[in-house]
């Protein structure tokens, strides 16, 4: 029994709509990896899996903290995500310089600002009153400058050995990080329908009012999800810079993009109060399996655009139809 | 000549048989009743008769001749409108816009003749004696005149057939008297009229003739020409069971019980207790334990207000509260709970629930929320006191795992309050519990409400039936704009008492009973 | 006493904060703008506000019908990529591919409007596919901005009719007699109906579908106009010359008092929101910021302006709670 109604996917309680979509999902990937490997030999290598999966997990990190707020209610949504990874991967790569034994600082930086950066949204969205969709539009435009202003438009550093290690390293040919992402995406199952942060979570972006009237303070609630939304974006910066070495201005834009699509390929509800990270998990695993096909079919980014848009589109619209029915 | 017949309706949904055989007849110029608990079919009749559904078998005839309704727009364009329960009004608009909407007239060259539909509204709002202009927007006034706007705005269709589907659910009784003005009006232009109500009462003062569903099916008709109109007669047809009369400890029983109690002070104490705007004025009283203390009065008069301060939800007032005798800033709603304090809310689906989840989840968030101590919820002993509760309050079917939207009014009721018994709250603060609640349902909320208070929680109850406060409490205070104008007391709570009190009748300078009292004993 | 009520309708009207915000900035402008009520300046001004103006209208419309348009940049950089790949010199091709861009502006609504109201998909979502669509389709056409826009075009963006009517002022002032025109429709009450209740539109026998469709297409009137203007003051194609115009729009209408929920506001709070947003640039560029802060700068002063916008409705909803 778990504290919600959310059935585990692949079970087969009434309202198994999301599992059905989900199975939609991974039937997805599945059939992609085939088209993969009639395009491009060698595409369903165990080595080349690793690799897609390894570039999914920046991007699953990223969707936590976006499926968290959009889950939280109120029309939650996160568009300054992409912002603050980027300012993320700069601030790690300015305290670490290169350098192992400032990787506790720069986590602590990069974690710091994402999160300062996360309530100022929070405020704004539960205090103010301000729609999160234009509020976080907004901050993303001032973390954009605070990056800008904060490299001076060149970031300096580079990763240290170790953070490569865990970003780009591998143990039995299975990606360090790719262990670390199956260690978070376990804990935040755990944490949303087992412990009482998740059940209330639930409560809250069903019903603000409801909840409030069982004694949670909703606004308080509410702006730490934004925080700690901003604080896992910032993470995955930090994370980022390991797989990249050296840090580039706007590394954390597409994020955006993709993290609200694998929110809602994960059939997570744009209203709050129902869904789960395993969701939005295999749908960063077909986003970034859709991204890999498109590169070795050495397209261009205009082509990628149009088929990440569509792709979208598509199953938003599918999903939309199922529901009514 | 009969204007509305249905013979022999049949309706299913998935797996289940909503109607099997539903029979109903309307003459013109008459007032039909149409009667029934909630999952008897009578909602789901209605929608068929007013084009919101289609049957899956029998015959709907409109002016003797068969019809096949698709749309509740065909409904319309045979003369029939219905009065929904503030379904149909845009609160952002205006009350003659939204008396308007839909049936927009235009002038020259396409363009909307908005002075055309402001004399409409204006005539519409006449008829049901509204005075409020019809420039008001919706959202600024009370949910009673929204009503009022909702049967307005059906009366300015000008219909042959009105459906009244639970029109007074929100009136008091001087609204309720405008409304059947206004019904007896119609009658004698001709327009038929079928009355759906929980109102048991109502139904038998104003319908000429009535229809009771129960199980899917007509099961009784009473013809008030030849019989007596009285409520007696309807409840065994609703029921299918015979009258239990209830039996209700005397005042004076109940009395001793509670001075018994007495001895370890109040369960709450409120002295001067004001909001700002005047909506709460120098309000004081004491709660006793194991007492039910009912809020009388007319609508909107702050009853709510009183139990949202009271649940730690509205914030700002002056005064002074004191919970078990220790006074306190109730600052939020967590700081009330823990003082023992819980509320059934005034609208079920909007404060009340989590419609998307399940009867188990929803029944345990309370339980959650001011959970401590362990790792992980533990669930063992939390589904024990899900299934303990969903017990105690009957609720059908007793199954933990249904989504509560699936569930009927009554029972979503009994979903809020199972919530609260699984805390074992010392004070119980009920919002109009019973509204739009059918009969059955309303036995069992009260039953429930009775046991609390025996075992000792305290009630605080605001009913807007004065039945319900007669039936069941021990003291009424009356609050009329934001004071307490009347404390009532035991065997004197009579309807007619009541009625006078909240219309503040006699100010003859009396002082605001309960006021400075020490011991809150009736005078 | 009538003049109370007079003042107190005034005081809540929706778009009054704003009025303030536009009182204040304007005094704002004048001090940093050098010449700042000087004909020229105030012609040069409203080339970059006209575009704001419009797209704020554009994207208030689709707020008030209950959706939101994120897409709206996006479509405004694929018809300036269309018109600047195609236009030539002769006056036919002129007058053609302005009707082919128009075209295209509305088709592009029409198809975020036709989803949105038939099937239903959240309207933030779908427009954020969308834009993604409409800005991969803008790259294949021209990766690289550039295109063709003949002179005697782009020029007509920067004259004065008669004297004293900026060609600018003239595409708002078309604009403005459309939104008188809407007022009258019974199509545009039932925007207001679909945007405050849909259940209570439908309860009421409206086409909640095609009121959504007609919003975004009155939305794609207003965008096809904001991308003339786009292509007169900058007589490029360029797949991202829409960008800031996304952020602007729904900043311009929420500043300009169109709630976010739908069915409340009103287009005279959109022009206002669109003129501040205007004036709000402007004072960031006349105030001598370096290009490092401007973007940080900008989503500052957005916030900022929607706290002042959104401290009074708070005030009067705590007051009802």
């Amino acid at each position: 029994m778990s504290n919600h109604v959310q059935p585990r996917p692949l079970s087969t309680s009434i309202r198994s709509l999301a599992s059905n979509q989900l199975a939609i999902a991974v039937a997805s990937i599945i059939a992609l990896f085939i088209f993969g490997e009639i395009i491009s030999p060698g595409f369903l290598s165990f080595g080349h899996l690793m690799s897609v999966l390894r570039l999914s997990v920046f991007l699953g990190i990223v969707a936590l903290g976006q499926a968290l707020v959009v889950m939280s209610g109120g029309e939650g949504i996160d568009l300054s995500v992409g912002s603050v990874v980027s300012l993320g991967v700069c601030i790690s790569s300015s305290l670490l310089l290169g350098k192992d034994a400032n990787i506790p600082a720069a986590l602590l930086g990069a974690v710091a600002a994402g999160f300062a950066i996360g309530l100022v949204n929070g405020v704004g969205v539960s205090y103010v009153g301000i729609p999160p969709l234009i509020m976080t539009l907004a901050m993303a435009s001032v973390v954009d400058g605070l990056s800008l202003i904060y490299t001076g438009g060149y970031p300096r550093g580079t990763a240290p050995k170790l953070l490569e290690a865990l970003g780009s390293g591998r143990v039995l040919n299975i990606p360090n990080i790719l262990l670390l992402w199956v260690v978070v995406i376990a804990a935040a199952t755990l944490v949303l329908f087992r412990k009482r942060w998740g059940a209330i979570l639930f409560g809250v972006g069903a019903n603000g009012i409801t909840a409030e009237l069982s004694g949670i303070n909703v606004k308080r609630f509410r702006m730490f999800v934004y925080g700690i939304c901003g604080a896992i974006a910032g993470l995955a910066g930090f994370f980022l810079l390991g797989y990249t070495g050296t840090p580039y201005l706007s590394l954390g834009a597409p994020f955006l993009m993709t993290s609200i699509a694998a929110v809602a390929i994960g059939g997570i509800s744009l209203a709050g109060g129902a869904g789960s990270y395993i969701g939005a998990a295999i749908g960063c695993v077909l986003l970034t399996t859709l991204s890999s096909i498109l590169v070795s079919l050495r397209t261009t980014e205009a082509v990628r655009q149009i088929v990440y848009g569509s792709l979208v589109f598509i199953i938003v619209v599918a999903y939309t139809r199922r529901k009514k029915d | 000549m009969t204007v509305l017949e249905a013979k022999h309706i049949r309706k299913s949904f998935v797996g289940v048989r909503a109607l099997s055989d539903a029979n109903f007849a309307l003459r013109a110029g008459e007032v039909c009743g149409l009667v029934g608990a909630n999952g008897s079919g009578k909602t789901t009749f209605a929608r068929i008769v007013s084009g919101l559904l289609m049957p899956d078998g029998g015959e709907l005839r409109l002016y003797e001749k068969p019809v096949n309704l698709r749309s509740h727009l065909d409904a319309e364009r045979s003369r029939m409108a219905m009065v929904h329960q503030n379904l149909s009004l845009v609160p952002e608009m205006t009350i003659w816009e939204n008396i308007a909407l839909g049936r927009e007239k235009t002038g020259s060259l396409a363009l909307l003749d908005n002075r055309g539909a402001v004399a409409q509204a204006e005539k519409a709002m006449e008829t049901i004696s509204v005075k409020i202009s019809v420039h008001e927007r919706v959202k600024n006034i009370s949910p009673d005149e929204k009503q009022l706007v909702e049967i307005g705005k059906a009366l300015a269709k000008d219909p042959r057939i009105l459906i009244l589907d639970e029109p007074t659910a929100s009136l008091d009784f001087h609204q309720v008297e405008s409304l059947f003005r206004a019904v007896r009006e119609l009658k004698e232009r001709g327009v038929a009229i079928v009355f759906i109500s929980h109102r048991l009462w109502e139904v038998a003062k104003i319908c000429d003739r009535l229809v009771a569903f129960r199980n899917g099916e007509t099961v009784g008709e009473l013809d008030f020409a030849v019989q007596e109109r009285n409520e007696k007669l309807i409840i065994p047809l609703i029921t299918g069971q015979e009258v239990r009369e209830k039996v209700r400890k005397g005042s004076a029983e109940r009395e001793k019980e509670i001075a018994g109690r007495s001895e370890r002070g109040f369960a709450l104490e409120l002295r001067g207790v004001s909001l700002d705007g005047g909506r709460l004025t120098d309000v004081s009283f004491s709660l006793r334990r194991g007492e039910v203390l009912g809020l009388g009065g007319l609508q909107g008069q702050g009853q709510e207000e009183i139990l949202m301060i009271l649940a730690g939800y509205l914030k700002g007032y002056s005064g002074e509260i004191r919970v078990n005798g220790k006074p306190l800033a109730l600052r939020n709603t967590r700081h009330a709970i823990r003082q023992g304090i819980a509320l059934i809310p005034g609208d079920r689906q909007k404060e009340g629930l989590f419609l998307e989840h399940s009867v188990l989840s929803n029944i345990l968030y309370p339980k959650v929320s001011m959970h401590r101590g362990t790792f992980f919820l533990p669930r063992g002993r939390y589904q024990k006191l899900a299934s303990g509760a969903i017990d105690t309050v009957s609720l059908v079917p007793p199954n933990p795992r249904l989504i509560v939207s699936q569930l009927s009014g009554g029972n979503q009721q009994k979903v809020v309050f199972g919530k609260w018994l699984a805390l074992s709250p010392n004070v119980l603060l009920l919002n109009d519990p019973t509204k739009g609640v059918d009969v059955g349902t309303r036995q069992n909320v009260y039953e429930i409400i009775s046991g609390l208070a025996e075992k000792g929680t305290s009630v605080l109850l605001y009913a807007s039936d004065n039945e319900e406060l007669i039936d069941n409490c021990d003291r009424v205070f009356i609050v009329f704009e934001g004071r307490i104008v009347k404390e009532i007391c035991g065997d004197e709570i009579t309807e007619e008492r009541l009625v006078v009190a909240s219309l503040n009748v006699e100010h003859s300078g009396e002082k605001s009973p309960g006021a400075g009292r020490q011991d809150g004993r009736s005078p | 006493m009538k003049a109370h009520r007079v003042v107190r309708g005034l005081l809540q009207n929706s778009s009054f904060p704003s009025f303030l915000m536009l009182v204040l900035l304007i005094i704002l402008n004048a001090i940093i703008q050098p010449g700042f009520f000087s004909f020229q300046v105030f012609r040069m001004n409203f080339m970059t506000f006209t575009p704001l103006i419009l797209v704020s209208l554009a994207q208030a419309t689709v707020i008030l019908v209950g959706a939101v348009d994120l897409s709206l940049g996006a479509g405004i950089s694929l018809v300036t990529v269309v018109m600047a790949s195609l236009m030539q010199d002769s006056t036919l091709s002129m007058v053609l591919v302005t009707l082919l861009g128009v075209a295209a502006a509305l088709f592009l609504s029409l198809f975020n409007g036709f989803f949105i109201g038939y099937i239903g998909p959240p309207p933030l979502i779908m427009t954020f596919a969308t834009s993604t669509m409409w800005f991969g389709t803008a790259l294949l056409i021209m990766p690289t901005p550039g295109g063709h826009i003949p002179q005697a075009y782009y020029m007509v963006y920067g004259k004065t009719l008669a004297g004293f009517l900026p060609v600018p002022v003239l595409i708002l002032l078309v604009a403005v007699a459309f939104c008188l025109l809407l007022g009258r429709i019974k199509a545009f009450r039932h925007l207001y109906a679909v945007g405050g209740s849909e259940r209570a539109a439908r309860a009421s026998g409206i086409n909640v579908a095609g009121t959504k469709i007609f919003a975004f297409f009155v939305s794609g009137v207003f965008i096809a106009l904001a991308a003339l203007c786009v292509v007169g003051q900058t007589a490029t194609g360029d797949a991202r010359s829409g960008q800031g115009f996304t952020l602007n729009s729904v900043a311009a209408a929420v500043i300009g008092g169109i709630a976010f929920s739908g069915g409340k506001g009103n287009y005279v709070g959109a022009i206002i929101g669109g003129i501040i947003l205007g004036l709000l640039i402007n004072i960031i560029y006349f105030a001598n910021i370096t290009s490092f802060y401007q973007e940080f700068m900008k989503g500052v002063i957005i916030i900022v302006a929607l706290l002042f916008g959104a401290v009074p409705r708070l005030r009067r909803e705590l007051s009802h709670h």
